[in-house]
């Protein structure tokens, strides 16, 4: 066994040597042939100490429940299990074994099978098939393909040898678990073949976690799930066994020993951002290959950092709805991260090639997505989702299939599914996600991850689905069926009764699209109906008012039936809704409430905004306010408009803006240009009435997410209260902001002034400078003394010249006075 | 004022330059064809034909008799500024990209490109007085930096050259031996091509403008980096009021990055910043390509640019800018 050498030693020891431990790059360290410095080899370490993996039989299977023959049925009875098993798998020479009593020369009833070991896997035994490498900054990054054992070396160091070059390196103690991998991962040599080596290695503390995968016998397995149960004839009804599961069984102990109770140690307060003193938003960003977390601070007129990690993650990051978790998606899975000092990791969730993450509302549940690629190109692609538990980390459910029975409905088929697949309901509970299938709609309940009342219900040609954001109601909508036989349809359903609440019939339609209002008060479904000729279609609304009795449904039709339908929006937690109408390049912008003064019952047009360069609404998390947008084609338009008074509060620009996010309290708005145009790329913070606090550049600007927020314990009363007596605590913080705003000048001036000082000093110097060259200039040009004309000076002469003189009578005429 | 827009190139231009009295703005194209203009209306005073290639860049010279004009037909001629007759024409092997006159008058520096197996290269020349005495030889030739040296100006009383270019290094040589004296620090210097450089009137400091969206104001005699200005667009030109503590930066989109949308994507315009507060103060715009070049008249009362269009635009300042106070 190699001697144990710790990482303080070998400090010691270097600084003995006057070498700097941290400026060392390992991997320029070649050990010369045979020489290994006393630490032995892998190859050793492999037949020294097998113990420490799984025994190795993990391809052999047991089969029970043969028939018992005797000596001269022996033969026969060999080459049926032969057969059968040879389907699966080649059986290793000598690999079947059929035990005979030696006293009555009979069979026992069972035999050992051993598959041959695949090919294509590298390494026998214990070995490791995945690692994942991670230097402090990046989690998931694997540095390469570790063909050898790691062991550790008592406790010091994890020896280690890559596969491409034979590479040293040492890893600190404490700094790595191992980790067994699940059990179904596959093995993928493209995937690491792709992975850099170099980079990660120079930095010096690193940690790793292994992923053992030593019982990957993809045969033995196969050939178990197969045969257990199968009937050799009605006595004899096969029982297959894995070899190590007998061993693995034995070794349970007979009597129940209570499990050890843990400490309790205290999580980290994942809150802790909510309790800013200033009552900041954060938000991250993601540019170059840097992901950042910023305070959005306002009253500094900039953003303060918080975090930032390069290579954070491989594709993109998400906030989870609550704002607790950050998570980030990576090859192997995703993770989420949190805290109250430092974003620290709190649960990984391994999903091979996650493309597409998803949280539950209440953000218990993750679903995760990935498609891969089939064997044979004519088949589609295989999918599989994962549903796991965000706080344990556990698989709840799991789903697999082709891509086919994921993409119904939606826009279905070409771009593959329409995520997110599964559709979260029943309001902040998680209590049920549902899934739209072919002819059927798939509803499942969390507390068993299984459908309710174990089926599906049955809806022909459903075409989409939504939830009520509140309640748990499904709104779904039937297209027309057999050429306008059976009309269309759009009915909510409430869940896990099942009950259809309300139904409404459309004729003529064309497509449907489903609004809820955030509260779940109001359902609008907008309706593109086909004119009379069949040639052109115009659009109605149908709105549905859930918490009113029997559910009314009112129809609304614009004034100009032809107007096209450009954007629709309801007010969040309001009675209000915008919707733009009409044609490019100048639509127009219409305003409607369904509660309107006396008349509650009805739904009725507050204000026609004529002719704005907008397709896209934005409204205040806390209504009001709205954000008449021309993204795209507009180039960035914006305008800030109050509901409340109908007026504009604000036209402004943000050139070529993509993207723009409201901060979860309404005060602040970010509107933003990611990387899909090359310039400009960057973000701007506005306050809620369009005046712009600041603006960042950044290259290669891909996400701005603003943190969200839980819902406020306020109740609504207090919150009433508050808007009454605003006058009241408005004060505290206006004299903050005042004292900021006095400081910042400050700060300005005095910033001003040391550049305006530091300025002057580089003046004075050159200018002693050109004096002291002054006479040596002057023999450059031939004696030419001029130096003074140099330095212009914008003098104002004024010159007054006389030009003339003359003297005239005028003759005065008093008589016309 | 109306800016005044002055056609006469055909294609994009490359270099602007005021003679010392700021009466005559001297302008290079792609058009083979140096023009020269009266620098207070616009009018076009002559051109000065012979060259067979763009032109890249041109000096005059104190006494404003001589013009040099380096081009990409591999030679470097002289002018008559006044008849427009050329005077001498070096050659070379490979284009031409810049020319500078000493203090003096007396040496030219001229950087070369590098072409087919020619590496660029920095050459000193001597100008003799009387156009009959020119001759063709090198006093210094250097050669060193990778990639085109986009420009090289002489330093106090000639006895360093600097010189900038697509390796985004800034370097200070000496004059007389070529030694490499100083370097830019690659931390805090310029990340990409360093596209233009413009020195200060007395030559005490200069600013360089990059390709990677930002302008360095440096020591002259120590390469001190004093300021930095960043921008949102690649810097094409720079220069520096000699009247105000004003910067001007030019530049925008890359000609064959620019989308046909929208002409305010390019950001095609002259941006104005504060040369000690590093801030923006102002913008002119008007062009409609990026712009390739920019001067300061030296009465620091008007500045002209040129563009990728192929306009040169002569901008008289109104009096409030010569009271902006920030």
């Amino acid at each position: 066994m190699a001697e144990v050498i710790s990482m303080e030693d070998i400090r010691a020891t270097a600084s003995t040597l006057g070498i700097d431990v941290s400026n060392i790059d390992f991997d320029s360290i070649r050990l010369p042939p045979g020489e290994d410095f006393g630490i032995t080899s892998d190859d050793d370490l492999h037949e020294e100490d097998p113990l420490e993996y799984d025994s190795g039989f993990g391809n052999i299977i047991v089969v029970d429940n043969l028939p018992v023959v005797p000596r001269e049925k022996f033969e026969k009875l060999e080459g049926v299990v032969r057969k059968i098993y040879s389907q699966i798998g080649v059986i290793k020479e000598d690999g079947l074994w059929m035990p005979v009593d030696s006293d009555t020369q009979k069979t026992l009833g069972y035999c050992f099978i051993e598959y041959n070991t695949p090919q294509n896997l590298p390494c026998q035994g214990g070995c490791i098939l995945y690692t994942s490498f991670c230097a402090p900054d990046c989690d998931f990054q694997n540095i390469g393909y570790w063909q050898s054992t790691g062991k550790c070396l008592g406790n010091g160091f994890l020896l280690l040898r890559s596969n491409s070059e034979s590479k040293i390196a040492f890893f600190a103690q404490g700094q790595f678990s191992v980790v067994y991998g699940p059990p179904d991962t596959p093995y993928d040599e493209k995937l690491w073949n792709t992975i850099p080596l170099d980079n990660y290695c120079k930095n010096t503390t690193f940690y790793a976690s292994f992923y053992f995968r030593n019982l990957y016998y993809p045969e033995a397995e196969l050939a178990r799930e197969k045969t257990n149960g199968y009937k050799l004839d009605r006595a004899h009804i096969f029982a297959v066994n894995m070899f190590d599961d007998f061993d693995r069984f034995m070794k349970v102990p007979d009597e129940w020993a209570p499990p050890e109770t843990k400490p309790y140690t205290p999580g980290e307060n994942l809150q802790h951002w909510l309790t800013d003193e200033k009552a900041r938003d954060q938000f991250v960003i993601r540019a170059g290959s840097d992901t950042e977390v910023l305070w959005n601070d306002a009253r500094h007129l900039k953003p303060e950092p918080v975090y930032k990690r390069a290579y954070w993650t491989e594709s993109f990051v998400q906030w989870s709805p609550l704002g607790t978790y950050l998570a980030t998606v990576h090859r192997q899975g995703a993770a989420v991260w949190g805290g109250a000092t430092a974003f620290n990791r709190l649960m990984r969730y391994a999903h091979p090639q996650v493309k597409l993450i998803d949280f539950s509302p209440g953000e218990k549940y993750l679903v995760t997505y990935s498609s891969h690629e089939p064997s044979n190109p004519r088949d589609t692609h295989r999918v599989v989702l994962n549903v796991f538990d965000v706080r344990t980390g556990k698989v709840m459910r799991d789903f697999k299939g082709s891509m086919d029975e994921f993409s119904v409905g939606g826009a279905g088929g070409v771009s593959g599914v329409s995520w997110p697949v599964f559709r979260w309901g029943g309001g902040k509970e998680d209590k049920y996600f549902a899934r739209i299938g072919k002819n059927v709609i798939s509803v499942y309940e969390t507390e068993t991850f299984s459908l309710i009342d174990k089926k599906s219900l049955k809806v022909e040609n459903v075409m989409d689905l939504s939830w009520s954001p509140a309640d748990p109601i499904l709104a779904l909508f039937v297209p027309e069926l057999g050429g306008g036989n059976q009309p269309a349809r759009v009915s909510l359903v409430q869940i896990p009764s099942k009950e259809e609440l309300r139904q409404k019939n459309l004729f003529s339609v064309s497509d449907c699209k489903m609004y809820w209002q955030s509260n779940g008060d109001y359902l609008a479904v907008k309706v593109d109906r086909y004119t009379k000729t069949k040639k052109s279609t115009y659009t109605g609304f149908e709105l549905f008012r859930i918490k009113e009795r029997d559910i009314p449904i009112e129809v609304l039709e614009l004034e100009n039936k032809n107007d096209k339908i450009i954007a629709f929006a309801w007010e969040p937690k309001g009675h209000r809704f915008a919707v733009i109408h009409g044609d490019s390049p100048r639509p127009d912008v219409s305003f409607f409430t369904m509660r309107s003064g006396s008349n509650t019952g009805r739904v009725s047009k507050l204000t026609t905004l004529k002719g704005k360069q907008a397709n896209a609404l934005f409204w205040s998390p806390a209504g009001r306010y709205i954000i008449l947008a021309g993204l795209k084609g507009f180039n960035g338009q914006l305008e800030f408009y109050n509901v409340d008074e109908l007026e504009t509060m604000a036209t402004a620009e943000h050139f070529m803006a993509t993207d723009i996010e409201w901060d979860p309290t309404g005060r602040y708005v970010a509107t933003s240009v990611t990387s899909v145009h090359e310039m400009e790329n960057g973000f701007n913070i506005w306050s809620f009435n369009g005046k712009l606090l600041y603006r960042i550049l950044k290259d290669h600007f891909f996400q701005f997410l603003w943190r969200p927020r839980p819902p406020s314990f306020l109740s609504p009363e207090k919150e009433e209260e508050i808007a009454k007596n605003l006058k009241k605590y408005s004060k505290k913080y206006e004299a903050e902001d005042q004292d900021v705003s006095m400081l910042l000048s400050e700060q300005d001036r005095e910033k001003r002034k040391m550049l305006k000082d530091e300025w002057e000093r580089w003046v004075n110097d050159w200018k002693r400078w050109h004096e002291e060259e002054k006479a040596e200039r002057q023999r450059l040009r031939d004696g030419e003394a001029s130096d003074e004309e140099e330095e212009y000076e914008a003098k104002e002469v004024e010159v007054e010249e006389l030009l003339d003189v003359s003297e005239e009578v005028l003759s005065f005429d008093l008589d016309q006075e | 004022m109306r800016p005044i827009l002055m056609k006469g190139h055909e294609r994009p231009l490359t270099f602007l330059k005021y003679n010392r009295d700021g009466d005559l703005l001297f302008s290079c194209a792609k058009d083979h064809t140096p023009t020269v203009w009266f620098a207070d209306n616009g009018e076009r005073l002559g051109t000065y034909r012979g060259h067979n290639g763009a032109v890249w860049t041109c000096d005059v010279s104190r006494d404003s008799m001589r013009l040099i004009t380096g081009s990409a037909d591999q030679t470097v001629k002289l002018w008559n500024v006044e008849t427009g007759a050329q005077l001498f024409t070096f050659n070379f092997d490979s284009p031409a990209r810049s020319v500078d006159f000493s203090v003096g008058d007396k040496l030219a520096v001229i950087t070369t490109d590098p072409f087919m197996e020619l590496t660029s290269a920095i050459h000193v020349k001597r100008i003799a007085r009387d156009p009959s005495q020119q001759t063709a030889e090198s006093a210094l030739v250097i050669k060193g930096p990778q990639g085109r040296i986009n420009r090289a100006i002489w330093g106090p009383l000639n006895r360093t050259i600097i010189s900038a270019g697509e390796d985004a290094i800034v370097r200070i040589w000496d004059s007389e031996t070529g030694k490499l004296l100083k370097e830019s620090d690659k931390e805090t210097g310029h990340k990409k091509t360093v596209t233009s450089l413009s020195k200060a009137v007395d030559g005490s400091h200069f600013v360089t403008g990059s390709l990677d969206k930002s302008a360095k104001l440096w020591d002259s005699r120590t390469l001190t980096l004093i300021k930095t200005y960043l921008t949102e667009r690649p810097v094409n030109a720079v220069t520096m009021s000699p009247l105000l503590d004003h910067v001007v930066l030019g530049g925008g989109q890359d000609a064959s990055h620019v989308t046909t949308t929208d002409h305010r994507a390019g950001k095609f315009e002259a941006k104005f910043y504060d040369k000690i507060l590093q801030e923006e103060i102002g913008g002119v715009k008007g062009h409609f390509g990026p712009i390739n070049a920019l001067a300061f008249n030296p009465d620091g009362k008007s500045f002209s640019s040129g563009g990728e269009d192929g306009y040169v635009r002569l901008h008289h300042f109104d009096p409030d800018y010569f009271n902006v106070k920030i």
